[in-house]
């Protein structure tokens, strides 16, 4: 689906880049990624793993002699961004696991991302060393101190190159905030404040400052046992740095503007589709919680991720979204089952393309599903092994809802619930995608002729 | 906590087939009890797929689709106090999907209420009856009983006739549905109120002091608070509780009285209210 040229489906060509990750029957709980996102300009890749561990890759340049082969991913930089804590109090730990990351833009040599677990949020600095100062007076070469008494000339430390070292620093850590499970991040369009969202609550920070934070929402009731709706997701505009949005746990989106109270309980729009009734079961609620919310690039657009569709809404209209893609509506009679299995529970994201015009989205199977807003033509995807050649072309995937199977089909009942794709990213500029299944992490790129 | 024999967790297991109608499939953490998912073979069609309606005529019946979604849901909230990371998210959507069966049940009906008292109707058919064990039409989700911590704290005398009718509890058979339905209530309160990530200085400070010692103040040796009091086991003043208190399942109500009840999930400070009132 190559944004731009529409029309014939054989347009459609994805092809395998590489992998990361190893092949395990037992695939080790740590390993499991559970975020990744791109840089703003698409030459770094940031994964976060279960283990509390953030996998940082880079883009090759480009070789002139390989035209055909895009600057592929090699591991940048690797570190533990967060521990296992344990709150005493409560008797209950505090997983390290990363939940989200997001990337500053740049300003210098050195590279910023925010990682958050359950509770808090840490600043990394990723810089590059490649020379070090050699000559010193006080020390000798191997750290030494050396006896002052020995010294009878001064020399100036000069800086000598050596092997390129990257490392990671935490600069900042933004702890002791959220009560509740911090579910997102968001860095504001100023570069200066980013936002982290709870179950209850939304705080806005500086990123320079540590020791406080600004609550800008809060909906825990009075009463916890009134408590019937949190929050999900929330998201800074890309453009507006006073607007936000946060989804609920009901099917709701709130954009609140920060110059109209300090404390944004009052949304300026209110965005929510109004039940169809044919479609109402048990589950209708649990379905309709929103997972994942981003604005286009554009700003002009929202997207949300409910258990079984993406919808595209238009920030002017809030009566109904502008487009809804289904999923995977095939699961629509497996509710019950899904419901006791726990993959009701599922939290799927979604991602727009650079142009705003595909978005992506994963579903089970190890399946991940493209929606073209405007040819309207849609693809299934699947990444496997099976499918690791390089360069080998991703073959459209089928399910095949009732009646006769074809033969490249795989029926409903047949899917693998345990290979999920929750979490994808999408190249800000290129036609270069991110999947992460499970502990692998795949790259693809669209082919280039 | 007891529950009536109707649905096993395992029932839609989609990994494991007893009969050996499955090929063996390798035993790994994605296809352990935490994921129970099913590993792309054919497995048995079980209750929850006639719940989904996977094949024409083998639907069950409403009411008995209804039941089958309270009874994981009650499940599902009891676990989820039993987990590591309890979701504050998840207990929410399963709490409102408890209310909303609760309510449907409610307004259909059911067998009129005993008395004045809201009290179970403990002179229903055995509850591991498959049908549909009847409802007192008093029961219900609401902020009142949930309710029970939260005004406990601010020391105001609490009435609490849904505690007291249910905390007068015969020993007989008291599995099943409803009793499912008052622990779940209960649970949800206090499912809600130990979600609280808190570091200790944090949490010191929220703490009004006050507020722990208000319990002891003997205007409130009254009886009926008192067995509210009791019924709570994690006031949100945030009496320290270890998870032990607040994520334990509730006993069996075959116990008699409140007091048993909740025993095992008092804290310190409560336990000695206890004793110094006295049964």
């Amino acid at each position: 689906m190559i944004p731009g040229r529409g029309g014939d489906p054989d347009d459609t060509r994805w092809c395998f880049a590489q992998v990361k990750g190893v092949v395990e029957v037992n695939v080790t709980e740590a390993d499991i990624i559970s975020t990744v996102e791109f840089n703003s300009t698409g030459e770094l890749l940031a994964t976060g793993d279960k283990g509390g561990r953030v996998v940082v890759f880079q883009r090759e340049q480009e070789s002139k002699n390989q035209p055909h082969r895009r600057g592929e991913y090699n591991v940048y930089s690797t570190f533990q961004s967060h521990e296992p804590e344990f709150d005493y109090l409560k008797s209950l730990e505090i997983e390290e696991k990363i939940n989200k990351i997001r990337w500053l833009p740049q300003h210098n040599a050195a590279y910023f991302l925010l990682s958050t677990n359950d509770k808090t949020v840490k600043l990394w600095k990723i810089s590059e060393r490649d020379r070090r100062p050699e000559g010193y007076n006080l020390k000798d070469e191997e750290g030494r101190i050396r006896d002052p008494a020995t010294i009878t000339t001064l020399r100036v430390p000069v800086l000598r190159p050596m092997d390129l070292m990257v490392e990671a620093t935490a600069r900042r850590i933004f702890s002791n905030a959220h009560t509740y499970h911090i579910n997102s991040i968001s860095v504001n369009s100023d570069y200066e404040t980013f936002m982290s969202t709870d179950d209850l609550r939304i705080n806005l920070w500086n990123l320079e400052i540590t020791n406080k934070s600004f609550n800008i929402v809060d909906i825990k009731p009075a009463n916890m046992e009134e408590l019937t709706e949190v929050i999900t997701a929330a998201e800074f505009h890309p453009n507006q740095c006073n607007t936000f949005v946060y989804s609920s746990s009901k099917g709701s989106i709130r954009l609140c503007d920060m110059r109209a109270a300090a404390l944004c309980d009052n949304h300026s729009k209110f965005f929510e589709e109004p039940e169809d009734p044919s479609n109402r079961s048990f589950f209708s609620e649990i379905i309709s919680s929103i997972s994942d919310v981003k604005f286009s690039h554009s700003g002009r657009y929202l997207m949300t991720r409910d258990y079984l569709t993406v919808k595209v809404w238009d920030l002017n209209m809030e009566s109904k979204p502008l487009e809804t893609y289904q999923v995977h509506d095939y699961l629509r009679s497996k509710l019950c089952s899904l419901y006791e299995n726990d993959c009701i529970f599922d939290k799927f994201e979604c991602v727009w393309n650079g142009s705003d015009s595909v978005i992506m989205t994963g579903s089970y199977n190890n399946f991940f599903r493209m929606f073209d807003r405007n040819t309207k033509r849609d693809v299934t995807l699947e990444a496997s092994r099976e499918n690791s050649k390089p360069r080998a072309i991703l073959k459209p995937r089928k399910v095949c809802v009732g009646g006769k199977r074809r033969k490249d089909e795989i029926s409903v009942d047949s899917l693998d619930f345990s290979k999920k794709i929750l979490h994808t990213a999408w190249h800000p500029s290129e036609n270069i995608i991110a999947v992460a299944a499970t502990n692998n992490l795949y790259i693809f790129q669209d082919k280039v002729n | 906590m007891k529950r009536k024999r109707g649905i096993q967790t395992s029932m839609c297991r989609l990994n494991t087939d007893p009969s050996g109608k499955e090929v063996d499939q390798p035993r790994d953490v994605l296809s352990s009890p935490r994921y129970m998912l099913g590993r792309g073979v054919k497995r048995k069609l079980s209750d929850c797929e006639m719940v989904g309606g996977a094949g024409p005529g083998a639907e069950l019946p409403y009411p008995q689709q209804r039941q089958l979604v309270l009874d994981l849901c009650l499940d599902k909230l009891q676990r989820c106090r039993a987990r590591v990371e309890p979701s504050l998210h998840r207990s929410v959507l399963l709490a409102n999907t408890l209310r909303q069966i609760q309510e449907e049940m409610r307004r259909e009906g059911g067998t009129p209420p005993s008395g004045p008292t809201p009290s179970p109707a403990h002179t229903a058919t055995p509850l591991h009856t498959p049908d549909l064990p009847p409802i007192p039409k008093d029961y219900s989700l609401s902020p009142r009983e949930l309710g029970i911590a939260g005004d406990c704290s601010a020391g105001e005398p609490l009435a609490c006739p849904g505690c007291e009718g249910q905390s007068v509890v015969s020993s007989s058979s008291e599995e099943g549905c409803t009793e499912d339905l008052t622990v779940g209530a209960r649970s949800a309160d206090s499912l809600f109120g130990s979600f609280e990530i808190t570091n200790s200085t944090s949490y010191l400070t929220d703490l009004a002091f006050d507020d722990i010692f208000e319990d002891i103040d003997t205007s409130m040796y009254d009886s009926s608070d008192f067995s509210a009091l009791a019924l709570s086991p994690a006031r949100s003043s945030g009496a320290p509780s270890g998870v032990e208190d607040s994520l334990k399942p509730f006993p069996s109500c075959t116990t008699a009285s409140a007091l048993q009840l909740c025993l095992t999930d008092l804290n310190d400070l409560d336990h000695i209210m206890e004793i110094l009132v006295g049964s």
